[in-house]
């Protein structure tokens, strides 16, 4: 699985409305500490196939990432 | 029992509004933004989805939508979070005190100087007056949309425009006219526009929202808990959570997505025309009644109307229409620079705002209500 993440539970939930448009399935999730050196943060779980529909999404609307990184 | 005093808050509201209030109360009412449990995130969903519906009603991104407690909370954040210190802020002379008493403090604590334009005449005399009034240390302009005591409209499109000329903040109160009467924020050049949850949006008192024309980085006013960047000892620097520390009210917002839907279900224009066709007929009535002065700042109808039983101060107005069961507001209305222009007397006035829920009938009651104690009043003053 991938995991997408955000600077707030805002843009998180921004990001799953997009990829709800796209009829991909994700959820959203706490990030690992392990993943966050500034504390709490937010992502948005999703299979890894779906990644470049995904990413393309962002880049049209102009939406800002902060990171995407694999999950076991 | 006749409610007439939906200027400071509409009443009832669509049964949908306590419905969704209890529900989310007894469904889902987790903390938002502060996990990723399912609760946390049903009240997380439902604030994005009402950020949404704001977004798209007044055409501003959605983490642009920030939430308060009410108007009054959301002009206040907007002024501070803004604030260029030591420069001038200019506000029109017909105010609300929500904005007049944080401007005069900042004033008093050498923050801002300020200046006060006039709103007589048409809206090029505004122009004027604004022009007139504009410095080279300007940096805001904070004025009204719609004023609390009257059908005074002011002309956002052109004072926006001119603020975008001079690169001048512009904040708007939207307290009265937001549900009522179109806002573009894009199309206005407004930087933050300030409303209520609880008037012609219909949903319940308790929360309100700035909506900026842009994310870029303000300054926080009230610090705490965000649910983000815990470590950090700064506030985040982006909109919404950088003015929204500690936990939002999420009933009062589920309550509010209700109401937008509700609303976009009906078409605005529908209820202002409702609005302004009672306004006109309250008028026309009040103005065959010689023992009543009204208080108009022009000619256009609105939803808002004062006036006076001549002699009578319109606090004993209001208490004998409450004995009627009519519900009406007396006083200053908290705009004491409005009721100077409007030369009210000792006392105020009577204010008497509409609803989509009114209807003639309601008309007909006030009527026959102030005729009833004119008539008694007269009688007891012969005895």
């Amino acid at each position: 699985m991938c995991v997408a993440t955000f600077r707030s539970m805002t843009q998180a939930m921004k990001a799953k409305n997009y990829i709800d448009q796209l009829y991909i399935s994700s959820k959203i999730k706490s990030i690992d500490s392990k993943m966050t050196k500034k504390g709490c943060a937010y992502g948005i779980e999703f299979n890894c196939i779906n990644l470049s529909i995904i990413t393309d999404c962002f880049y049209k609307n102009k939406f800002k990432y902060k990171n995407i990184f694999k999950v076991e | 029992m006749i409610y007439l005093d939906n200027t400071a808050t509409t009443y009832p509201k669509p049964s949908c509004v306590p419905e969704e209030v209890s529900k989310c109360i007894r469904n889902y009412c987790g903390n938002p933004g502060r996990g990723a449990h399912v609760l946390s995130l049903a009240s997380s969903e439902v604030i994005y989805k009402t950020r949404c519906l704001l977004a798209e009603m007044f055409n501003c991104e959605s983490e642009n939508v920030v939430f308060t407690y009410n108007t009054t909370y959301a002009i206040n954040l907007a002024i501070k979070s803004l604030l260029i210190p030591k420069s001038h802020i200019i506000i029109s002379d017909i105010e609300h005190n929500s904005v007049l008493r944080p401007v005069f403090e900042l004033s008093n604590r050498d923050l801002c100087s300020f200046s006060i334009f006039s709103t007589k005449g048409t809206d090029e005399d505004i122009i004027h007056s604004l022009l007139e009034t504009i410095q080279d240390d300007t940096k805001m302009i904070i004025c009204t949309h719609l004023s609390n005591v009257g059908c005074r409209r002011l002309p956002l499109k052109q004072i926006g425009a001119l603020c975008k000329t001079k690169n001048i903040k512009f904040v708007v109160d939207g307290a009265q006219s937001a549900g009522v009467y179109d806002i573009d924020i894009k199309e206005m050049n407004i930087s933050a526009l300030c409303i209520p949850g609880h008037k012609g949006l219909y949903g319940p008192q308790g929360i309100g929202a700035i909506l900026f024309d842009d994310n870029e980085i303000v300054n926080s006013v009230i610090e705490g808990g965000t649910g983000i960047l815990s470590k950090e000892i700064n506030m985040p620097k982006f909109l919404p959570e950088a003015l929204e520390a500690g936990t939002l009210s999420t009933p009062c917002i589920a309550g509010l997505f209700a109401s937008l839907n509700w609303l976009k279900s009906i078409n605005i224009s529908r209820i202002r025309q409702h609005e302004e066709d009672l306004y006109m007929y309250l008028l026309n009535e009040l103005q065959k009644k010689n023992f009543i002065t009204i208080y108009k700042m022009n000619e256009y109808p609105g939803n808002t109307l004062m006036f006076n039983i001549n002699g009578l101060d319109s606090s004993y107005t209001a208490t004998l229409l409450n004995n009627h069961e009519i519900c009406v507001r007396s006083g200053y209305h908290c705009s004491p620079l409005a009721h100077n222009i409007l030369n009210t007397p000792d006392g105020g006035a009577v204010r008497v705002g509409f609803s989509v829920f009114n209807t003639k009938r309601d008309v007909d009651s006030l009527c026959i209500a102030l005729d009833k104690i004119y008539f008694q009043q007269k009688n007891n003053k012969h005895d």
